[in-house]
Parts: C-alpha cells; structure tokens; sequence
C-alpha cells in the first residue's frame, strides 16, 4: 500500500500460483478483512486515497514469474516474455513488479529509519533475506537471518547440519537456476556481493544442501529438464540449448560401447557443455534461459573431475547414475535364497537354491529391488 | 528528431533517439544478420540471431529490439557476438529436417542462408528432431511444423496485422511448436487462407498447397483445352526486378503461358468490369430497399472471415461472384459455346498472386452440373517454378498480344486488386484522378460518390486488422452505402501469393499498377 501510495496507483494485484491453496485462502481472508476495516477501498482512513487488491491466480509456469510475462498472463494471454526495454515501469501505462518479500521491506526501512534498518545485515545487502533451506540437511523450512551470514551458520547452527550424518558436499543456492557451493565456500557470506563476486546469485532464497550421497552430474540432469519443460519456448538458445544440455549429460551418464573413433567425442564433451552454456547464458531473453545453465557451469567449476569420473571412468562416484552402475552378487556373501531372483523384475537374475545366484548385466536396469530385498548384503553396486 | 552519439565497433556514430541498434547500424553500413525480425513486424527479440555486444550490459542484447542510448558503445561482429550467433544458428539446425535438396525453399531458405553465411560446415549437436504431423487439410495452405524454426513472424502477421489469429505459440520447452486452437486441421480453423504468413516465414514451414501436379496434367492431356485466366496484379508481380515496361512484361507472359501449353490466355478486365457494373446496380437496388450496408465480395478471405467472425454480416455480403469466378463461369459457358467446345474439355487456370482463390476456387457453391467454374489456381511463386520446370526464359521471348475474346482493355484494368480500386471507379469517368484516390494506405479511406444521382457513402479498406476493427464498429458501418475490403495490405498487390519476398514492394506496384493505368488511359469504357 506505501508502495501504491508512492506510484499514485489505484489498483493492485496479488499474484499466487494456483496450486498454493492456503497462500490463496489467506490471503482471500486478509483482503476481506482489510476491505471491512476500511483499510482498502475508496478513500482509505479519509485521506482521499484509493487502493484496491485483487488476487490474481496464476496458471502455474515457472516463467510466469518473469515481469513481464507475468503482466501477459494477467492479460490473458500466453505466458511469455517479451523483450525489455521497455521495462514494465517504463510503458505507456507504468506497472510496478515487486516480490512480496521486497514490499514487505518497506514497513521496516519506514519504522526503522534508514540508518537503523542499514545496522542489520552486511555493507552493500543491508537487512534481512528469507532463505528456504531443502535438502540433505536436518532441520528443513525457512529462515529470515540477516544478510551476510555465512553458509556455514546458516547449514549448520540453523539448520543443524546433515541429517544423513554424511560429510557435507555442496550446495545449491537459488533455485533449479541457481549455482553450486562447495565445502570450501562454506564461510562465504550470504550477500549479494559476495555471490556475485562467484558468479552466483541468490535467486529465490533457496539453499539446497547436498551431501557425498548425492551426484552432481544427477542433480543437473533433473534441474536440466525441468527447465527444458519450463522453457516458453520463444527464444532459440533457451528452447534448443538447454535441451541439448541434457543430451549431453543424458549421454555422461549413461554407458556407450563407443569404439576409438568416438574417443575424440567423449574427451570434447566437456567443452563442448561448457561451451553450449554460456552461450544460452550470454544470448537467451528472460531471467529462465539466463540462468538455466547456472548450476552447470558453476558445477564445471567446483566439481569438474566428477564429471570426468563420469565421462573417462565411466563411473558415478555417489552410486547414483543408474547407467553407469554394475550391479552384482558376491558369491561368498550370497546363501541362494531366492529371494532376488523371485522379485526381479528383468528376470536378469540365475542361480540354483542354496548356490550362488548371478546377475546377467546385460538384463539389469539397475532398479535396486535386488539390493532392497538382500538380508545378506551380498548385492554389490560398482 | 534528437540526435544522439553512440560508438559502433570503434565508430563514432550519430543515431537518433528511438532508433533500435539494428536500424542504426544499417545507417551506417554495418549489417547485423537477423532472422525474426521484419521491418514491417513489431520486433519480438525471438531468434537471437541479431545479438551484439553492449559495453556494460552484462549480457548479450537483440540489436532488433534494443533501442540506442546516449553513449552506447556496442560491438556487432565481437569474438563473442559471432560465436553466440554460430551457436544459435547450430541449434536451429540440430533441430531441422536434413532435406534442403528437396526442399520447396532451397533456393531463398533464410535459414540456409545464416548457415551458409556463418560458414557451419560440420554438425556439432546431433540429437533428437522434433517429428509432428504436416497438416495437408486446406486446399490454400501447407504447413509443416518439423521445419518451423518459431520465429514467431507468422503469427505476428496472423495476429497483429490481420488481427485473425489462426495460429499461435502451442506447448513448451523443447516440445513448443505453432498450431491452431485445439490443433484443429488448417481448414476447420479459423484461417482465412490470406497467405501472409506464407510471406513472412523464412523456411519451407508455410507454403501454398501447389497445384502444378493437375495443371501440368491438363497441359498434357490431349483432350483438354487449357485455359489460363491472368490477373493483372500477378502480371505486375513479374515486372518486378525486371526493367522492361509492364506492357512489354504482359506480351512476355502471354508468349510464355503459351510456351508453357496453355491453348487460351486470358485475362480478369472483363470479369472485373461485369463486377463493377453489377455491384453499382446491386448497391442502387439496396438503396432503394434499405437493406443496409454492402460489403464487398470480391476477396475469398473477407467473405469468409465475415462468414464465420460476424455471421450477423451474411447478408450485407454482395451476391456477387468474384471476378476469377465470374471469368470462369463466362469460359464455361459463353466461350463455349461461341467456340463450340465442350465444357468438360476445357481446364481454367487462374493465375494469382493469392492463396485464398486456391480455396475460392474450390468453394462447394463454386461451380455447377459437376464443373468446376476455375478448376486451378497458381500463385505467381508456382507459376515461376513451372517456368522453371520447363526451361522457358519469360524474359527473352518477344511479347505476344493478349488473345483475349472479351477484349475490354481500359484504366481500370486490374483496379478491383488494388485496395481503395473500387470505390475509386464506382463513380469517376476517367483514369485521371486515379492516382489521388487509389489506396487507403494510412487507414480507412471514406469517399461520397455519386452513380444516377443517388449519393453514396463509400469506404475502403485493406488488410483484416483494419477489417475486424471496421466490421466490429455497427455505428460506423450503418452510416455507409459500400464497404470495400481487401484482405491483403494495398490489395491482392500485396497478396498472400506473391513472389518471395514480394511484399516489401508495394510503393513499386502501385507504381507499376498506375503507369498501366496511364497507357490503357485512352481506351476509356465506363461501367455505369
């Protein structure tokens, strides 16, 4: 509302996405309430000031949260952006695009006094950020710390460290677009200077914490094809790029009997990814294609020989890519019960009662039932 | 126009205020490769292709949609700006079909042209290719979506000039392609067949549903009497890029035709006369019955976009066939039997620089005791093909004279295919104020004529967008006698089917168009 007030804007909107029904349902509640107490409407407080809220539900894409094309699917068209300049604020009839987060700043900057509000945080990013911390780590949910706090503070006092008890490994910082830390930026403040300086951003809030378990080249794969879905589609680099980018890490991690001639192939495919994503970087038109190829250009930074591992070994070091993996019986271990070959849903598993049993693997699909099912530990993943 | 200074590639440079970065580069010589971008189109910032460096920006920009700025340095041809475009360029390819040998647009495919021009000789991203159906179902329009590269330039033709919004962005990510509402076949939806996607796109993506296969068929039959039915506007399509005059072009065409096999050349001016004089007497008898506003019938698209947008409309709609039609129905009937032929002997060829006369043509209502009134039509880009195809050089033949039966040469030759023709000829006696009154270039252009006294509100109007605003407007409409409309930006002289990339000579074709005029000016022969 100080915000409207400032604008000279009569009319404001809410805009949630449909699938967030409690955010919706309060906030249905809240405008009610606030229409009833004279607090919105005509002649607000009788100071001749007007300001209405609707709530404007969105359809649910990712880059519907991209200003302007938020403004399109408020209009009712497709959810797409358009270029900028001009920016939103600087059309014919000027809209104001603002996270909830940054409005629900202005409160405290005016109760505080610039000066006060300045104390909290760090130097350049004064005030607060809500991080919302997922993951491997032991206390999940959200958290409004001042800017600046180290990582390390933020994983381990606040959120009260791994939950698995595994060595930390890294983590993702803003989103399905957001770059990778690793251990040894664990003291980096969380501020916007100091990401920058990393060629990160903070993004959405979000701290995605990743322990040894975990492979990187995965966890690109699936932040590679959510946003290959998400794409509007309208700009090249975005819509074919960063679907070639899972091609590329769809081909890391699956195993190819590639003969010599395909050797030079593999070795390139490294810069070959690199490459790709700073191009979809460099050209794409919204905040999506920008930043889509963060998480695997920073990862190509901290975490280049598990890529390697993945490419010249042929081996996922965290045992979670399925198309590298081996599964086999020790022989030793294994007392023949059975009970793997009966679940087995390839049939790729032989042997006799009471011998041995044996995995074919030109059969397995690496489900893992085997494993699940195995009283004897004798299934053996390599 | 303020001025501003900006720097490019080390140049000092003044560019006005305004001005994308691509256009004030082209002032000063510098040409920056795009794909989406049109000039006549807004910019959309779609391909990436026109991306230059802007010192201080962070990232790339599109010099299509990126205004100038005071003190901008940029750099157009940077290490980085010709990699990034390359890369671009590659993905498109990784996801095109490999078949540019047979391709209809092999020869001015823009696409081809960027990666001929970016010297990709090796195919660095192999993968999946989009596979999605071709939608063959109209008899005007072919679409193939496997080689859309969704610049997006159609469908701001389809949507922001004539407003009909046949097609769109559909799905997304990698799966996103152009498509109707529902992905309704062409036919059912609600594409009027105007063609001017099928002008602006820059690969084989849209393209005219090609009807050479039964003209060469009739050509080639000995029993078949083929007929081809020239338009003027396609005869002025060839005068382009061709220094002779356009009556020297029309014996040219003429000659060629015959080359080609055709038994008969003829052309519209008759048919476009007994549309004139039977519009005059259709909108003297409205007058006197009140029946309220007529529109013009003469352009398959806004029939049918009045057909199915503003059924209220139906019955303002003139009872007139159009001229092809008419031309076609006097060949089957009068030229007959003055000739003695038998009707079903005889194969008529329109020759237009139009797609929507492919689905006039083949109307249901269209023809009658199972003869059809045209049973073809070519655009000018097929008819240029089939020159082709049979090695005859148009150009080099010597002119041969119009052998037409229903000899009615005068200014108003082609007038009903230039937009503001009509209204322009309803009333005046003579070509000479022609020139002043020709086109609603700007908007609509309103006239009060008079025809045996009775004073007529006229207004005429090109290209659907304008259409659609008119036809919503009740109030307007009911104040007016006539309403020209032409589906096509300045008539069918910016037709659907013209040779690529036809459209961006308009002012020459009126010029054409006016200087014909000028020579037939003697010969004048009024309708009314």
């Amino acid at each position: 509302m100080i915000a409207a007030f400032c604008g000279g804007a009569e009319q404001g909107i809410i805009y949630v996405r449909g699938n967030y029904d409690l955010a919706i349902s309060h906030l249905t509640q809240i405008i009610k309430t606030l229409n009833q107490a004279g607090l919105l409407g005509k002649n607000i407080l009788g100071s001749g000031f007007n300001f209405n809220v609707n709530l404007e539900i969105s359809p649910g894409a990712f880059v519907a949260g991209e200003e302007t094309a938020l403004i399109a699917t408020l209009a009712g068209e497709r959810g797409m952006p358009k270029p900028r300049p001009p920016y939103p604020t600087e059309m014919r009839k000027p809209i104001l695009v603002n996270n909830c987060e940054t409005l629900a700043n202005i409160p405290a900057i005016l109760n505080l006094g610039v000066e006060k509000y300045r104390e909290i945080g760090s130097e350049k990013s004064p005030g607060t950020k809500i991080f919302s911390l997922a993951g491997k780590v032991r206390q999940v949910g959200y958290i409004e710390v001042p800017f600046g706090m180290s990582l390390r503070e933020i994983i381990f006092d606040l959120g009260g460290g791994l939950r698995s008890n595994r060595p930390f490994k890294a983590a993702q910082v803003g989103g399905p677009s957001g770059g990778f830390l690793a251990a040894s930026f664990l003291d980096t403040p969380m501020d916007y200077d100091s990401l920058e300086a990393l060629g990160l951003s903070l993004g959405s809030g979000s701290i995605v914490v990743i322990d040894d378990e975990s492979c990187i080249v995965a966890l690109n794969r699936f932040n590679l094809e959510f946003m290959s879905k998400e794409s509007c589609g309208r700009c090249i680099p975005c819509r074919e790029g960063i679907y070639r980018l899972l091609e590329i890490i769809d081909s890391i991690v699956t195993r190819d009997n590639l003969g010599t001639e395909n050797g030079l192939k593999r070795y390139q495919t490294l810069s070959q990814l690199e490459k790709l994503a700073q191009v979809i970087a460099d050209t794409s038109a919204c905040g999506l294609g920008q930043g889509a190829p963060n998480p695997v250009l920073s990862s190509l930074k901290f975490f280049r020989e598990e890529y390697e591992a993945h490419i010249f070994s042929q081996k996922c070091p965290a045992k979670q890519c399925k198309g590298l993996l081996t599964y086999r019986i020790d022989a030793d271990l294994c007392k023949g019960c059975s009970v793997c070959l009966e679940r087995c849903p390839e049939g790729a598993i032989v042997g006799e009662r009471k011998h041995s049993h044996f995995i074919l693997a030109d059969r397995c699909t690496r489900c893992g039932i085997c494993l699940e099912f195995c009283s004897f530990s004798a299934i053996i993943i390599s | 126009m303020d001025t501003i200074k900006i720097s490019i590639n080390d140049l000092a440079v003044a560019a006005k205020k305004g001005q994308t970065i691509l256009e004030s580069a082209k002032e000063n010589g510098i040409s920056i490769p795009t794909l989406c971008h049109l000039s006549r189109l807004a910019p959309s910032g779609n391909c990436r292709i026109c991306v230059v460096e802007v010192v201080g920006k962070k990232r790339l920009v599109p010099a299509c949609a990126y205004p100038v700025e005071e003190g901008m340095v940029i750099y157009t041809h940077s290490e980085r700006v010709r990699r990034a475009r390359k890369t671009v360029v590659e993905l498109l390819l990784a996801n095109h079909p490999d078949d540019c040998l047979i391709c209809i647009r092999n020869s001015d495919c823009e696409l081809l042209k960027l990666a001929s021009e970016f010297g990709i000789r090796e195919r660095r991203y192999l993968g999946k290719k989009r596979s999605r159906s071709l939608d063959l179902s109209s008899v005007a329009i072919e679409r193939d979506p496997n080689k859309c590269v969704l610049c997006g330039r159609c469908l701001r033709a389809c949507i922001d000039r004539q407003q009909i919004g046949a097609i769109n962005f559909a799905k997304r990510g990698f799966e996103t392609t152009i498509d109707t509402a529902f992905s309704l076949e062409l036919k059912d939806s609600e594409c009027v067949f105007c063609g001017q996607c099928v002008l602006t796109c820059p690969t084989g993506a849209l393209r005219e549903r090609s009807a050479l296969k039964h003209v060469w068929a009739a050509i080639h039959d000995p029993g078949k009497k083929v007929i081809a039915l020239v338009s003027p506007a396609a005869k002025i399509d060839f005068v382009m890029g061709n220094k002779s005059s356009l009556i020297h072009v029309e014996g040219q065409i003429t000659a060629a035709l015959k080359r080609l096999g055709f038994d008969y050349v003829l052309d519209l001016s008759l048919a476009n006369d007994i549309y004139r004089k039977e519009l005059a007497n259709e909108l003297l008898k409205n007058k006197k019955e009140g029946s309220g506003t007529l529109i013009s019938s003469f352009c398959p698209s806004v029939v049918k976009l009045v057909e199915q947008s503003y059924p209220e409309l139906v019955a303002n709609l003139s009872r007139i066939k159009s001229p092809q039609q008419i031309a076609g129905d006097l060949i089957k009937t009068e030229f007959t039997r003055t000739n003695g032929f038998n009707p079903k002997d005889l194969f008529v060829v329109a020759i237009r620089p139009c797609t929507a006369a492919k689905y006039e043509a083949a109307r249901l209502e269209m023809g009658s005791d199972g003869l059809r009134d045209v049973d073809a039509v070519l655009t000018t880009r097929e008819l240029l093909r089939m020159l082709q195809t049979a090695g005859v050089e148009y150009e080099r033949l010597a002119a041969e004279d119009i052998a037409n039966p229903f000899i009615n040469a005068n200014p108003f030759l082609g007038v009903l295919e230039v937009a503001g023709g009509l209204v322009s000829t309803l009333g005046v006696s003579t070509g000479e104020d022609l020139e002043k009154e020709l086109l609603c270039a700007k908007e609509f252009r309103e006239k009060t004529i008079k025809i045996n006294d009775e004073v007529i509100h006229c207004l005429a109007c090109d290209n659907l967008g304008k259409a659609n605003k008119l036809l919503s407007d009740k109030a307007k409409l009911e104040k007016l006698d006539l309403v020209e409309i032409h589906a096509c930006p300045s008539g069918c002289l910016g037709g659907g089917g013209l040779s690529l990339p036809g459209i961006d000579g308009i002012p020459s074709r009126i010029k054409a168009f006016l200087s014909l005029c000028a020579h037939n000016k003697q010969k004048v022969d009024l309708p009314n």
